[in-house]
Formats: C-alpha cells, structure tokens, sequence
C-alpha cells in the first residue's frame, strides 16, 4: 500500500457516517455505568457506617438488657427495625469460569424480620440457580460459542430509611453479548416488619394507578420535549408499545426526601438504551391518596 | 481521588474519540445498528472498568480493544445463531462510502484486518495494536507486511481476486 493509497483509505474510512443518534446512546451508556459504579461505592460506604453506629447500639443493648429486669422487658416491645438495622453482606458468590464471571452479594439484615430476609434469600438464590444453569451451557457449549460470554453482578444498597420504611434496592447487571439492568427492590414497614407493596402506600381505593400512570406520563412527554436524546413509550404510534398503565408490581423506594420513586427495568417502558429508568413522584400529586404512616 | 480523575479522563476520551471507535467496529459488522450496539456496549464496559486502567498513553488503545473485542463476540454469536435457528437475514446491504476502497478489507483475515486498521485509521503505533491484539511485536510486524501485500493485490487486480 503505497503513500497514495493509504491516504485515499484513511479518507474513505473518515467517511463512513457516524449515526446522530449514536451520541445520546453513549451517553446514556456512560450514565449507567456511572449509576453501576456509583451503586457499589455507595453500597460499601454505607456499611461502614451503619457497622460502626449498630455496633455502638448493639452494644448498648447489651449493656441495658443486663442492668435490670424491667429494662430487659421493656426491650422486648421495641418495634422489629426501629432499633438496629444493620445490613451486613451474609455471603458473597463468587465465580469465574473461563468464559463466565458471578459476582453476587447477599446481604442479610439484621433484626429485619422473618418475611425481608426469606425474600432476599430467595430472590438471591433463584438469581444464582438461573446463572449456574446458563453458565454450564455456555461452557460446555461448542466451538462456535468460543467467545460467548456470560457475566452477573448483583449488588445491594440501602435506599430508604425513614422512621417507617426501609427499603433494599438490588442492582443487577447481566451480560450475555449485550447488557441488561433491573432492579428489585424491597421495601419493609418498620414496625411490623412486613413487606410493603406500593398499594400499601395508598388508601384503599385512592385509584392511586391512575394518578401515578398519569403524573409519569407527563414527566415523559416534558423531559423528552427538553432533551431529545431521551425517548420513552409515550404517544408512540406502535399499538401495544406505549406506557398506559402502571403495573401494580413496580420496583419502588422513598427518596431522602420521602418522595416515592419509581423505577422501571430496563426495556420496560423506554427502549433499551435508556437503561433503568426512574420518575420521581411530587408528593402534593399524591397528597390526598397517601397513607400518611409512610409519608413524613 | 486518583480513580475518580482516571474515570472522568476515561469518559472524556469516550466523549472525544466514540465516532472513531464507531468506525472502527463498523469495519467488523459493517452495519450501523450493529455498529452502534457495539459501541455503546464498548462505553459500558469502559466505563465499569475504568479503574483498571494503567496510564493515561493506554487508554486510547485500551478502547481499541474493548470494541475490536465486542464486535468479534457479536460477529462470533450472529454466526451461532444463523447455524442453529435463525434465517439469514435477507441481504442486507454493506454501506461503506467508498465501496471499492474499504470493502479491499475484506480480504483480510480478522487479524490482518485489525492490524490494519488500528494502524492505519486508528493510528496507534506497532507497540500498542501487539497490546491490544494480544499477539508479540515482530507478529504484528509480519502480519502488516503480509496484509500490505494482499492489500495491493486486492486493489490493481479488482475485487473478484479476493479468495
């Protein structure tokens, strides 16, 4: 390849056009990967912190519950959360296989009740049983496959934690030739211990679906009239695509403001590469339907 | 802190070079959605593992290589998936600008193919597309010469030379 024709390569090569919409999908790939990032660091600094401050009250416990019988009784009565919450990562799953990798926390909390802690033991070990299975197929797949690979992440971190609620959200990233996000989150009444659902947060038939559905609409249709990079399931003209009514089931957690936030697996309401995505719901949209236990 | 500057630097050389690293994996798939899936999930993997990386001089190759390997698993998969279930997709069109110039790549084998364009488009030294390749230097060298010369053949004697 002489001077020449490298250069006319080098041109036709600087000529392939490069897509307008590509900027938006890198940029949101950044995005979640700094979300994924800042998922673990934050995970990690807040048990640091709780670990020293439930140690400290632990400790405290300790020392009342032996000082006299009245104290030790009156301890008894405090509510299941209320006093120590402590989310301590139980056991972490590790594995690297030649073209598989798992890295899955479990954490368990810490006088969290029976019914959060069941539930983090079976999501976590369904999610595990589910990457074992697809793991043993991808390595004892044929040669085609050679590079096909297959990689978990499964990380925790506390997103709420109010006089009431407190709430576990789990981030998972599961590679297989592209990547997907979703999230659970559980949400737990701190003085039963018991499982929310996001009906729990509302009166009894507030029709609060409706309110919601209608206020994450609205937030769709602004934020995609203010940035066009961003594109959600709304007012599409694909039938059966659009976002037009909120599933009962979603993942949610009260913000540091008590705000409800809902969040929707990746591909769930928006094309894939706008990841997972959240809304934040005002409280004065809600004020009339809330449960007012959980609201500050 | 010293992470933290490292992965801003990261995300600026993504933001400054992703319409190369766009050309560079449209070199392997040759269509522009899978171009672009390539890269974002290039972006993705940068990013999550941006800590790892050595000095600032190897980020710039270090991204070469997350999407020349993307594209090859992609490459690799699409060939799983037609011999097992799927249909070929019906011919879809290569859509290089200059046809007759850049479809001459496709007489090269991946290898050489890679040496090529890191070279030449991407224009890292010899040094950094060894790293990235993972093959020794005096490889690299060889099989730059060879593909040179499959290269110049390909171009005098027309496209139907290519075996």
């Amino acid at each position: 390849m002489n001077e020449h024709t490298v250069k006319d390569f080098k041109a036709a090569y600087d000529a392939i056009p490069v897509p307008e919409e590509l900027e938006g999908r890198v940029r949101s790939s950044l995005d979640a990967a700094k979300r994924a990032n800042r998922a673990k660091t934050r995970a990690r600094r807040l048990w640091t912190r709780t670990g020293a401050g439930a140690a400290a009250a632990m400790a405290a416990v300790v020392l009342l519950a032996n000082s006299s019988p009245a104290v030790a009784q009156a301890m008894e009565r405090v509510p299941v959360l209320g006093a120590i919450t402590r989310v301590v990562t139980f056991r972490t799953f590790e594995e690297e296989g030649e073209r598989t990798q798992a890295h899955v926390e479990i954490p368990q909390v810490e006088g969290g009740g029976e019914a959060l802690n069941s539930a983090i033991a079976d999501y976590t070990s369904a999610i595990i049983e589910q990457y074992k299975a697809d793991a043993a197929r991808v390595e004892n797949s044929d040669v085609e496959a050679e590079s096909n690979r297959y990689s978990l992440d499964l990380s925790y971190q506390v997103v709420t934690d109010s006089d009431a609620v407190f709430a576990l959200r789990f981030d998972q990233a599961l590679v297989m030739a592209s990547g997907m996000e979703s999230v659970k989150i559980y949400s737990v009444d701190k003085t039963t211990g018991e499982l929310l659902t996001l009906a729990d947060l509302f009166q009894p038939g507030s029709g609060y679906l409706d309110v919601l559905t209608e206020n994450i609409q609205e937030q769709m249709r602004t934020q995609m009239a203010q940035d066009e990079r961003l594109s959600y399931w709304v007012d599409s003209d694909i039938e059966g695509l659009n976002f037009t009514r909120l599933d009962p089931d979603t993942a949610f957690y009260l913000n540091e403001n008590g705000d409800l936030v809902l969040v929707f697996n990746e591909g769930d309401v928006a094309p894939m590469y706008m990841g997972v995505v959240e809304f934040t719901i005002p409280y004065d949209v809600i004020s009339g339907l809330a449960n007012p236990a959980y609201f500050s | 802190m010293k992470s933290a500057a490292l992965q801003q630097f990261v995300e600026d050389q993504i933001l400054e070079q992703y319409p190369s690293l766009y050309r560079l994996a449209f070199t392997y798939v040759k269509n522009p959605d899978d171009a672009m899936d390539v890269v974002q999930e290039s972006v993705y993997k940068a990013m999550r593992n941006a800590a790892q990386v050595q000095d600032r001089e190897a980020v710039r190759s270090w991204l070469c290589r997350i999407v020349v390997n993307t594209a090859l698993d992609l490459l690799r998969s699409r060939s799983r998936e037609v011999l097992t279930d799927t249909m070929p997709e019906a011919g879809r069109e290569d859509a290089y600008a200059d046809p007759d110039l850049l479809r001459a790549l496709d007489c090269l084998d991946g290898r050489e193919r890679t040496v090529v364009v890191l070279r030449y488009f991407q224009d890292l030294k010899l040094q950094e597309i060894a790293q990235v390749t993972g093959e020794n230097l005096n490889t690299v060298k060889t099989i730059l010469y060879r593909s040179l010369k499959k290269l110049r053949i390909s171009l005098t004697e027309g496209d139907e030379q290519c075996e």
